[in-house]
């Protein structure tokens, strides 16, 4: 075996399961040696070394083919992780439910029932991050999971961002203005162009220079925001990697405790302070 | 506990040319199995092909002691395990009667 490929084979040992490595990884490897081979003992040296560079796309086409075919094969996961991922899904949905009605609470007071579904879309993603970046961390706390559900949670955190994205794009101007021209209505104010609304767009006008102003922070909160389930998803990830292996009963208390002070230390870049006081609870 | 569903016995396309290439030969190389379909193979989903009818239960595989010229690695060959010659029959039985009838 050469060096290459022997380095190629370790590296890959460390990422890849006992059984990949016996099907996929070590026939590849051993196919392109010979081949390779066969090629440097009839002196075609550029042969041989288009036959490791073609062998290696070979390689890793092979690789990521029979993960992804295994990693859609749920019934293959160990129980921790279908868990994991079952319950991620089962609180965010939950949380989301539970928040948006929460969020709107006081335009509920107010407003009649018709005109407070116009508001969902507005919270929906600022909801749909959060509850995700909670019920993660909630589901993923002290289990041994592999990579599988990490990819699962990713892939919705994913669907997640394009829905917020749809609904900051399309949803909620659209929601917006179907808001306003029922308020119209309920108000009694005819539609067309009387003299007090000629006079309001002129007023309109003078205001649109310190709209126009807000545009820009309101065009990069919206790319923020459709981006937020991604990027809080992956934050979840370091700060469930960070958490003490406790028992389930014990991690909410040891986990309140804890958690502000790990994270402060992973900001100061100091793991001082979350030492200490893992070793005192 | 639920009643585990009955296993359905599939055969695409790609695993039938595998099983028949691998009757034919009795046994084979993932690199002699690429070889010997003329280019319906492909060198980046044999493998993959290969696990999967592996699983399923359609072949085996042993490894083998390294040739000399494989530089110390031993290849791993494949043989048709008798569910597979079963599958291959069974799946051969229809097309035989249909082709003649479709191509005529």
């Amino acid at each position: 075996m050469t060096s290459q490929s022997g380095s190629i084979r370790r590296f890959l040992r460390r990422h890849c399961s006992s059984v990949t490595m016996a099907r996929i990884v070590d026939p590849i490897l051993t196919d392109i040696h010979i081949e390779a081979d066969a090629a440097d003992a009839q002196g075609h040296q550029w042969a041989s070394r288009r036959i490791r560079a073609a062998g290696s796309i070979v390689l890793l086409k092979a690789i990521t083919l029979y993960s992804w075919t295994r990693f859609w094969s749920i019934q293959e996961w160990s129980r921790e992780d279908r868990r994991a991922l079952a319950r991620t899904l089962t609180y965010a949905a939950t949380l989301t439910a539970a928040a948006i009605p929460l969020m709107t609470l006081p335009a509920l007071i107010q407003l009649p029932a018709n005109r407070w579904l116009y508001l969902v879309p507005e919270v929906l993603p600022i909801a749909l991050p959060f509850c995700l970046f909670i019920g993660l961390i909630y589901a993923f706390r002290a289990r041994m999971v592999s990579l599988r559900p990490h990819a699962a949670v990713l892939i919705a955190a994913v669907l997640c961002s394009i829905v917020s994205f749809a609904t900051l794009t399309w949803v909620v101007p659209a929601s917006n203005n179907a808001s306003r021209v029922t308020a119209l209505m309920d108000v009694g104010i005819q539609r067309g162009l009387p003299v007090e609304e000629v006079q309001s767009l002129i007023e309109g006008n003078r205001r649109f220079d310190r709209e126009q102003k807000q545009r820009p922070i309101n065009y990069h909160t919206r790319w923020a925001l459709a981006a937020a389930p991604v990027v809080l998803a992956m934050w979840a990830f370091l700060v469930v990697a960070r958490l003490p292996n406790t028992g389930s009963r014990q991690w909410p208390e040891h986990g309140c405790r804890t958690l502000p002070l790990r994270l402060h230390s992973s900001c100061s870049g100091s793991a001082e302070p979350a030492t200490n006081l893992e070793r005192r609870t | 506990m639920a009643a585990r569903r009955p296993r359905v016995l599939t055969l695409s396309a790609k695993e039938s040319l595998i099983l028949q290439l691998l009757v034919r030969h009795d046994q084979a190389y993932g690199l002699e199995l690429v070889s010997t379909s003329r280019g319906r193979l492909k060198r980046g989903t044999v493998y993959v092909t290969l696990g999967r009818m592996e699983e399923k239960g359609y072949i085996s595989s042993r490894l083998e002691d390294a040739p000399p010229e494989a530089g110390g690695l031993p290849r791993r060959v494949y043989t048709p395990t008798a569910l597979g010659r079963q599958v291959l029959e069974a799946w051969s039985q229809p097309t035989r009667f249909l082709i003649p009838a479709v191509t005529r």
